[in-house]
């Protein structure tokens, strides 16, 4: 079983009844590339992968995965909580899906991952200064805007 | 024109401009641009070039149902060196605009272009304090000639955009001698 491959990385787990996932849970980011190296072993995508500024309630970014396959059980969510001036490891070279999701957390939160092919912007134009999805976000002056 | 009393004085720049003034232009050429911009203005040949829904109207625009072909603008050109008029279908987002930019000073004069839809008028729905996505209406990138209102504009709107485009080509020289 998965549940149990995972157990070692894995603190507070809820079943399926109580959280509508067949595994949500929490782990350390350190350990990410191991825990997406197990959903792969046993037939898992990445179906999402996102991140929350917890940092004025909790003070973390809190990164979250969803893996999901064809087949009981499902879809499974691991989120790991990240103190703002850490970096990341990247799962990228595990899950080739997980490029282009860092790279949009990087250019919406600025989250450094560690051993990123090609860390860059991806929805912003490159010479942007700032990440527009954190709480304090102010946007710089703009030529394209109104105001 | 009494040019017996003007006072030439040889290599003189003032005279020359006075005399300019007063004889007019040697030679003629309102005929041949009239018959230019005609010939411009049933011919526009947009650039093909879509940004987002208002693309799937200009498209319909395009196709046998409304069919620009019969006002001449249905030659979309996937070269901008062949485009005369930029149709801006859709929401323009920033990390577009300076390929637009480009596209735009790709293109050889003269050149128009017609902002379609809510959008490139000035942001549209996706206009509020602090966005960071968009660029709040086509003119801060490119001069516009004809504004399309309409979310998406029917391709009906679309035509009558092309024909005060037509208007406004027939109706005078844009550009200066």
């Amino acid at each position: 079983m998965i549940a149990d491959k995972l157990s070692s990385f894995i603190r507070d787990a809820a079943p399926y009844p109580e959280r509508g996932y067949h595994l949500q849970g929490a782990a350390l980011p350190c350990n990410l590339p191991q825990i997406a190296g197990v959903f792969l072993a046993e037939g898992f995508h990445l179906e999402m992968l996102t991140c929350q500024d917890r940092r004025e309630t909790d003070r973390v970014f809190r990164l979250i995965y969803q893996f999901n396959r064809y087949g009981a059980p499902q879809r499974h969510v691991i989120s790991a909580d990240l103190s703002p001036d850490a970096t990341a490891p990247s799962i990228a070279a595990i899950f080739p899906a997980a490029d282009w999701y860092e790279r949009e957390i990087f250019d919406m939160y600025g989250v450094v991952f560690d051993g990123h092919p090609d860390l860059k912007r991806i929805l912003m134009e490159e010479d942007y200064v700032g990440h527009p999805l954190l709480k304090n976000f102010v946007d710089p002056p703009s030529p394209y805007r109104s105001e | 024109m009494k040019q017996k009393d003007l006072p030439l004085v040889a290599g003189d720049p003032k005279n020359i401009e006075e005399l300019r003034e007063q004889i007019g232009p040697l030679v003629h050429m309102d005929m041949l641009e009239n018959l230019l911009n005609h010939a411009r203005s049933r011919s526009l040949w947009p650039l093909t070039f879509g940004l987002a829904c208002c693309a799937i109207e200009m498209m319909a625009a395009g196709a046998s149902r409304f069919d620009l072909d019969r006002i001449g603008a249905g030659v979309f050109r996937p070269s901008a060196r062949q485009a005369d008029v930029m149709i801006l279908a859709g929401t323009i987002s920033r990390k577009m605009a300076p390929a637009i930019k480009t596209l735009w000073d790709q293109m050889p004069a003269p050149k128009w272009a017609i902002a379609m839809g809510g959008c490139t008028i000035d942001g549209g729905p996706f206009k509020y304090p602090g966005q960071y996505a968009i660029v709040e209406g086509a003119d801060k990138i490119v001069p516009v000639d004809v504004y399309v209102p309409g979310c998406p504009p029917r391709p009906e709107a679309l035509f009558a955009a092309l024909f005060k485009l037509e208007e406004k080509i027939k109706a005078g020289k844009k550009f200066n001698r």
